[in-house]
């Protein structure tokens, strides 16, 4: 029996020898238990050693393979084959990155990004952190455990059409993990991320498409991450107009 | 080496790449057909306060058939409009009783069900 095939067509693109990206097809062996990932390792390894693209766990959690797949976001190990064949497979790198070469992008916006929103447990400069013990009931854990499952694949800046429009966007990842911490009980940053999440690049630009939560591949739900600090910061706005202000 | 990122142009059409943004552009596209809706109910408000023949004449205004047609297009684009967010409504406010979050399709239910009732209530209360 003549042996399956499946074509996969791919954007190159080579700073040094290209001006602009072109697409490159690849026939390659059909199997219904390969992932788009196993098909670029296929080409990788035994026809074209000159492609690049990220990746490193295969198993949806490094977040390293998000790519373009029929232009909709994906992670290339947990996008199989079989979903596609027989048509051809289109691969893009990540929308709405700047292409640093064939399917990696650049992803430094996003990496200051999320360190501006301060993802991380932050203390009171007073609080003693050596005397108290900071307790995270069940019950507590659940408002934001979702939350805490963002890989950083960066699949939700690809379906972002706000970000699309405006790259400055602070996005729904950086965004949602922000959150994730404001809501932590053992946090108490949250003013400190509030002043970035309330700028003209924080929550404020998002126009609830919704489309990072379904082509989020943990189900973290970024959107609704988003608008739940917009209705906090509405809170926020009118307890800013009380005479009485924390701590006067 | 140097690097030399490529930008990709984002095309006037992305709104129509697919149905996430499709569903959205028709939500924000429904926005002035209500803001024209309410000016038209605004107006009515207005001529009932100038008297009973003022308000007879809207009466007769919105019996037209340019009016007629424009109520049926606002009444579809309302219902699509209001429906959307009852869709997106259960991500704004989600609901825990301690350590159990109320699921999704019951905030969504619960909140078809008041629209509903407020419905039938309207029709049978404010009859013509």
């Amino acid at each position: 029996m003549p042996e399956l095939t499946i074509d996969i067509e791919v954007l190159r693109y080579r700073p040094e020898t290209d001006d602009e990206p072109s697409y490159q097809t690849y026939t390659v062996p059909y199997q219904d238990d390969w992932s788009v990932l196993d098909a670029l390792n296929h080409i990788k390894d035994h026809m074209d050693g000159s492609i690049s693209y990220r990746w490193s766990c295969h198993m949806a959690v490094c977040g390293s393979c998000g790519m373009m797949i029929d232009d909709v976001p994906h992670l290339s190990c947990k996008t199989f084959l079989r979903d596609y064949y027989p048509n051809k497979v289109k691969l893009d790198p990540l929308a709405n990155f700047p292409i640093e070469r064939d399917l990696v992008v650049n992803i430094e916006g996003f990496l200051e990004k999320l360190e501006s929103v301060k993802p991380y447990l932050i203390h009171a400069p007073d609080d003693p952190l050596n005397e108290t013990e900071y307790l995270e009931t069940p019950a507590e854990l659940i408002r934001f455990k979702q939350y805490t499952m963002c890989i950083n694949c960066l699949l939700c800046y690809s379906a972002c059409p706000e970000f699309a429009l405006d790259p400055d966007f602070t996005g729904p990842a950086a965004l949602t993990l922000a959150h994730r911490y404001n809501v932590d009980a053992r946090d108490q940053g949250t003013a400190e991320r509030t002043r970035i999440m309330n700028t003209e690049k924080g929550v404020w630009p998002c126009m609830f498409v919704g489309a990072c939560s379904e082509v989020c591949p943990k189900q973290v739900d970024p959107a609704a991450a988003v608008q739940q600090i917009k209705v906090a910061s509405v809170f926020d706005w009118y307890k800013s107009l009380l005479p009485f202000q924390d701590g006067e | 080496m140097n690097r030399k990122p490529y930008i990709r142009k984002i095309p006037t059409t992305w709104w129509l790449q697919n149905g996430s943004y499709r569903a959205y552009m028709l939500r924000e596209f429904s926005s002035p057909f209500i803001a024209i809706y309410t000016g038209v109910l605004l107006v009515g408000v207005i001529r009932l306060y100038q008297g009973p023949e003022a308000y007879d004449a809207w009466l007769t205004a919105l019996q037209s058939p340019l009016s007629i047609g424009f109520s049926v297009i606002a009444l579809a684009l309302a219902l699509c409009h209001s429906l959307s967010w009852l869709k997106l409504l259960p991500q704004v406010m989600p609901i825990q009783f301690g350590e159990t979050k109320v699921p999704q399709a019951v905030l969504v239910g619960i909140h078809y069900a008041v629209f509903i009732t407020v419905l039938i209530i309207a029709i049978v209360v404010i009859k013509p």
